[in-house]
């Protein structure tokens, strides 16, 4: 790990040093009025900037060579003017009004967070270029998206839990890249992923497209990696509280139009040493020999002791372009390595963790093919992943903690903290991932989409203080045989464009097949090896709509009939309580989304933006695990849940550099059939521990010139609001018992970057949890109270 | 600590209370009335900004927690238990729920109107829970243990309870159960373990100061082909021996956690119900009975009421919530008597029990454990005869639910896809009539608080 972390701070800076320029200048209108927000934009190296509400702009970083500037502002024509570069540039731009009418004229320059956002499809895409300079992760941005909770069970690096409209754990996926994050092996989590490594989050809510999609019930979370295709190097720095430390070192070299070679990484480290409140540890009370008499408890604050997390990430990526075989064709390798330490269970009990910890070591390859075929009409591209991945989990020790970080006289007989019994498993994974994806405009207003995606795992390990099972008398540990998945899932999908390109309709279908082979831990009694295999078959369904009313409104509607296949747990069993259900069946869900979003530019840099989305959820044959016996349980296709909800998002730029941003999320998720004994118990009743009410509110203002010319503040400011809410099934909150009641939380996160951007310069100061309140996650888990965090980026 | 702080919460009353006594006789003008309720706490006072005109009035006495009544209990779906409380013998039906929402309520004990438990919210330990004089069930103590997992808790009578934290295998501790202070350990490591793995203990059965504990693997609940059981002397806080039921060799002989203390019959002949095995490998379950007087299993007394039943049923012959009768030598218990149609049919499809595959007795045993194929029967423990009782539906054999008495007669549990009730039966006279049922929530049980175990 610290030669990873050397390696990152000793990359030879200077193969990416050259001369770099700025093009800088004004545009106004005709009558010398200056235009706020016209967009600037170089054809190459995705280089743009809007102006400000002098209509002063500047484009920073820009190599010598030609260039195509566009100029446009809404409700003037555009202008484009070849330049050659070769210095800094000032060009000054006057546009004429548009003959159009002002309503017909489109916007251009829009991010790509802002085309998705506006998709048939209801999807929420979060533009981190806005905070890349802020020291977050990207589980910290997540939380201001409509309808998404981000539970963590500690600090930096502890175990993310998302909850998209009221779904959670399997329901919702997680991709990097459009890829399942899981066949990066672990590496690489939502909770180690610093902004600064990615472009953007696409939250889809629902309704996944074939292209993206795999077997979410309730939606996903697409990780888009920063895109490099301008020549840079860019790291930063930053240190915060409880000694955490993040770097990170992305970067870029052409050596042609034709071939790149790129690099993105980063480091984490943090003791997450913070304090948590009214904790209750164990005392032990001796007798008068010495000998421990009895137990009791005391409720202190202190700090948590166990709980490190480090975690690297580096991959080299060969990028060939512009060949007559492809367009892009992207080889690289990636190493990650994360090392945990664990400092509690699934809640806080009087006696902590003290030993237990994990480490994950991943090595992946990947290629990444595209090419345009057919006069561009085609595009086809192909995406395949290979990782290896290695996974030790220590939880063997003859100690017992207290919450003081003491060892109790009493000593661990169980041998373990966690788990039942010790475990020193080690477990190698070999997984694979391939995606094709072929897309084909069949006329200009029909475009078609075909995807495969096909996914092979294989798990196997040795656990030498583990479990056994008896086979024919001979003791076998039962990770030493493999355990195999198969998911092949394909899709088909077909987007019409009608009423000049008023009316965008999406019809698509989805095929999942999947075949898992794992050990019968029930066939106790057999004389063979006994492997048991069960397959499935199952079809998916949906559309979207989208019309646009005027130029700043549109209403969108999307369903989908969605498939949540099996996880290997739920089938095979845990090899303990939890016995096999070969027969349990995918959960199913019909999710329909719908919304209206208006979003308009009023002249002199006011801007106002209102997204309203509905959503309903029908889920069926939902998996749930259901006691067998009186000591044993198993997964079981019972419970149906209906959900609903509202989400408003708002964003207002009432005046020059200062912007509003609001999102709101009411939501219902009640148990329509529990599938207990007595069936119907619990109808009509919320789902537990899932909040119904939760917004945030920020507020960004940008000072122009401070200090010295052309040097940036900016100023911003987050609270965030969670409603009560109870950890228990209850009909009402008002009469709950309020020992299991998660109280109303209300956090206040602030900012202040200043940018220098003609040294590439930035420094950032956050300050999270100003007030200092107590906070909780999952089961009432402490949260971090104040704290803070410092960071340099450097850009080249 | 909760516990250490009611301890020095009592002493802070004690003295608040001397002072205030003082205050009260320098007061008033009746040297008479100076007299201290006990059990005099903090709250029981009302302060007045003029402490000298303090009368008879100012003085508020606690009310008292309930001393009678029922607490109903169920489970959500989500896991989640929900209890309310019913002054009077519930009728009709009770809705649970709008009942009082705990992460856990399963009682095992109640003595002087309380119930013990494994904590309420999941932490470590035991909580002592008692309806208040509001009727709200609230807890009122609790003793914490350091394994999270311990749950076997019992009471012998208002001075002397005894409980297992997990984390020291070998050792069970004593504890009053009024202050919840613990008073001293019980070393049991002398007892037989087979296998010499550490042992948990299953349950804790009283016998004068002698306390019975059927043990069971601590860290995987593993079984053993012998029913062990150690014993300990709550008096002299020593271990005293062991015994066991012997089985078949090979077979592992399963015991299940019950309610209460209901264990001895009229000669004080202790009786222990093992489940037998549950596997399909033909030991039935028995009922093992210590003479009065002995410490050892008789090997004699082989009393199988599910083999009684019907010899027939060798998939499950197993027996679950045993209750004996207080002063008679008769007992209640669920007792496994048909194998389910369904069942037949897997193994007559496969040509035979030899036939069976791993994934059909998988079905079988699914089916099994579900079906309500099992009869409430009186169990006679002198003549080991098993007779159901009639006008009690047929429930699943480890359906839940415990059985409860009031006015003589005993309240018996139903809780099947088609009803949750409890059924009244009249021993003497063989009346049945359903009393009253549950929805809202799962069945976990009803307790009589008015009754010790």
């Amino acid at each position: 790990m610290k030669r990873l972390f050397f390696l990152l701070s000793i990359v030879p800076l200077t193969i990416f040093s050259q001369n770099r320029f700025t093009i800088s200048g004004a545009v106004k209108g005709e009558n010398g009025e200056p235009l706020a927000f016209a967009n600037v934009l170089l054809n190459k190296n995705n280089k743009y900037a809007v102006a400000d509400g002098d209509g002063k702009y500047i484009i920073t970083d820009v190599r010598k060579g030609n260039y195509v500037i566009s100029v446009s502002s809404l409700g003037f024509g555009t202008l484009t003017q070849n330049i050659a570069v070769s210095g800094d540039l000032v060009l000054d731009f006057t546009l004429n009004e548009s003959v159009q009418n002002l309503d017909d004229v489109t916007v251009i320059g829009k991010s790509e967070a802002t085309k998705i956002s506006q998709k048939a499809i209801t999807i929420s895409s979060l533009d981190l270029k806005q905070v890349a300079d802020l020291s977050l992760g990207a589980e910290e941005v997540l939380k201001t998206s409509t309808g998404v909770v981000v539970r963590q069970s500690g600090g930096l690096g502890s175990n993310v839990n998302i909850n998209l409209n009221g779904l959670t754990g399997q329901a919702v996926r997680i991709y990097y890249d459009g890829i399942p994050i899981q066949v990066y092996g672990s590496g690489i989590q939502l909770n180690n992923i610093p902004v600064d490594a990615l472009e953007r989050i696409d939250v889809y809510k629902g309704v996944m497209p074939v292209d993206i999609g795999t077997d979410a019930l309730g939606g996903g979370i697409n990780l888009i990696p920063i895109a490099q295709n301008d020549d840079n190097l860019r790291t930063s720095y930053s240190v915060g509280s409880f000694n955490t430390h993040r770097v990170t070192l992305n970067g870029n070299k052409n050596f042609s139009d034709k071939t790149a070679l790129s690099v993105l990484s980063f480091f984490n480290y943090s003791d997450n040493d913070y304090e948590m409140q009214n904790i209750p540890s164990i005392v032990e009370n001796l007798d008068e020999n010495g000998n421990v008499l009895s137990v009791s408890e005391e409720t202190i604050d202190t700090d948590r002791f166990h709980d490190q997390h480090t975690s690297a990430f580096a991959e080299v990526a060969l990028r060939l372009k512009n060949r007559t075989w492809a367009d892009q064709f992207v080889i690289a390798a990636s190493y990650s390595s994360r090392f945990d330490e664990i400092q509690q269970g699934n809640f806080i009990i009087s006696t902590s963790v003290g030993k237990a910890e994990r480490e994950i070591d991943g090595f992946n390859q990947r290629l990444d093919y595209r090419k345009k075929l057919f006069n561009d009409k085609a595009e086809l591209r192909y995406y395949g992943i290979l990782s290896n991945t290695t996974t030790k989990s220590n939880d063997s020790t003859t100690a017992i903690y207290n919450w003081r970080g003491e060892v109790l006289r009493t000593p661990n007989t169980s041998g373990s903290e966690i788990f039942a019994i010790p475990t020193l498993r080690e477990g190698d994974e070999l997984g694979t991932a391939h995606r094709l994806l072929f897309n084909y405009a069949i006329n200009q207003s029909l475009d078609f989409t075909f995807s495969e995606f096909y996914r092979y795992s294989r798990i196997k390990g040795d656990d030498p203080v583990g479990n056994r099972l008896t086979i024919n008398g001979e003791s076998i540990d039962p990770n030493t045989v493999p355990s195999k998945l198969n998911r092949n899932i394909i899709g088909i999908e077909l987007e019409q464009r009608l009423f000049q390109d008023k009316l965008t309709a999406i019809g698509f279908y989805k095929n999942y097949m999947y075949s898992a082979e794992s050990i019968d831990i029930l066939a106790g009694a057999a004389t063979v090896l006994p492997i048991r295999q069960v397959d499935d078959d199952e079809n998916g369904f949906g559309f979207a709509l989208k019309y646009q009313v005027a130029p700043a409104v549109f209403i969108r509607g999307s369903f989908e009939r969605a498939i949540r296949i099996p996880t290997e747990t739920e089938v095979f069993g845990d090899f303990g309580a939890i016995l096999p259900n070969y027969e349990l069946r995918p959960e199913r869900s019909e999710n329909l989304n719908v919304g209206i979003s208006f979003e308009k530019g009023f002249g002199n840099g006011s801007y106002a933006s209102l997204k309203i989305d509905g959503f309903i959820r029908d889920q069926q044959d939902l998996i749930r695990l259901e006691d067998l016996g009186p000591e044993n349980a198993v997964y079981v296709n019972e419970a149906e849940v209906d959900g609903k909800g509202v989400e408003v998002s708002a964003r207002i730029t009432p005046i020059k550099n200062l912007n509003f941003s609001g999102n709101f999320t009411h939501q219902s998720n009640e148990i329509d059939e529990d599938g207990t004994a007595s069936a119907g118990t619990s109808e009509g009743v919320q789902v537990p521990n899932i909040p119904t009410l939760f917004y945030n509110i920020g507020a960004v203002y940008n000072l122009n010139n401070i200090f010295k010319s052309q040097n940036n503040l900016q100023l911003s400011w987050t609270y965030f609001h969670t409603d009560r809410f109870s950890i228990n099934e209850v009909n009402d909150l008002d009469t709950a018992n309020p020992d299991f009641v998660i109280p109303v939380q209300n956090i206040h996160n602030a900012g202040i970057t200043y940018n220098i951007p003609q040294q590439g310069l930035s420094f950032s100061l956050n300050v999270r949890n100003i007030f200092d309140e107590e906070v909780f996650d999952n089961f009432r888990i402490p949260r971090p109270g104040f704290n803070y965090a410092f960071k340099i980026n450097y850009k080249l | 600590m909760k516990v250490q702080f009611n301890l020095m919460q009592l002493r802070w009353n004690v003295f608040l209370s001397l002072l205030l006594a003082v205050i009260f006789v320098a007061c008033s003008d009746d040297d008479d009335s100076n007299t201290e309720p006990a059990g005099t706490t903090d709250d029981d006072v009302t302060m007045t900004d003029d402490d000298a005109s303090m009368t008879d009035d100012d003085m508020v006495e606690e009310p008292e927690n309930k001393s009678s009544g029922f607490v109903i209990v169920g489970s959500t779906s989500s896991g989640s238990e929900l209890v309310k409380y019913s002054e009077e013998l519930p009728t009709g039906n009770i809705d649970l729920s709008d009942g009082k929402d705990f992460a856990a309520f399963f009682p095992v004990a109640l003595y002087d109107n309380a119930l013990y438990m494994a904590r309420v919210d999941n932490s470590a330990g035991f909580s002592k829970v008692v309806v208040d004089a509001d009727g709200e069930v609230v807890e009122e103590a609790v003793i914490p243990t350091i394994d999270d997992g311990s749950f076997q808790i019992a009471v012998k009578d208002s001075e002397t309870g005894v409980f297992q934290d997990r984390a020291t295998p070998d050792i069970i501790s004593i504890f009053n159960p009024t202050t919840l202070e613990v008073t001293g350990n019980i070393d049991l490591s002398a007892g037989l373990v087979p296998g010499d793995i550490d042992q948990r203990y299953q349950r804790f059965m009283f016998r004068g100061d002698d306390v019975f504990a059927p043990i069971r693997g601590n860290d995987l609940g593993e079984s053993f082909p012998t029913l062990v059981v150690h014993q300990g002397n709550v008096g002299t806080g020593t271990f005293v021996g062991d015994t066991e039921r012997i089985g078949n060799g090979f077979s592992d002989i399963l015991y299940f956690n019950d309610f209460g203390q209901n264990v001895l019959d009229s000669q004080g002949n202790l009786y222990i119900v093992d489940a037998g095995n549950v596997e399909g490998q033909g030991v039935p379950a028995r009922v093992n009975k210590i003479p009065a007087g002995s410490n050892e299993i008789d090997p004699d007394y082989t009393f199988e009421p599910a083999a009684i039943l019907n010899p027939a049923n060798v998939f499950l012959p197993t027996v679950f919530t045993f209750y004996v009768v207080p002063g008679t030598d008769t007992a209640i218990a669920v007792v496994n008597s048909e194998t389910p149609q369904e069942a037949i049919d897997i193994v007559l499809d496969a040509g035979g029990l030899e036939n069976l595959t791993n994934e059909q007795l998988n079905q079988i045993f699914n089916i099994l454990f579900t079906a309500a194929s099992a009869r409430w029967c009186e169990l006679d423990l002198v003549n080991q005869t098993v007779t159901p009782i009639d006008g009690i539906p047929p429930v699943g054999v480890f359906a839940a639910g415990s059985v409860f008495t009031h006015e003589g007669d005993y309240f018996i549990p139903v809780a099947t896809p088609d009803e949750t009730a409890y059924y009244r039966w009249n021993a003497t006279t063989g009346a049945v009539s359903q009393a009253f049922t549950i929805s809202g929530a799962d069945l976990v049980g009803v307790f009589n608080i008015a009754n010790n175990n």
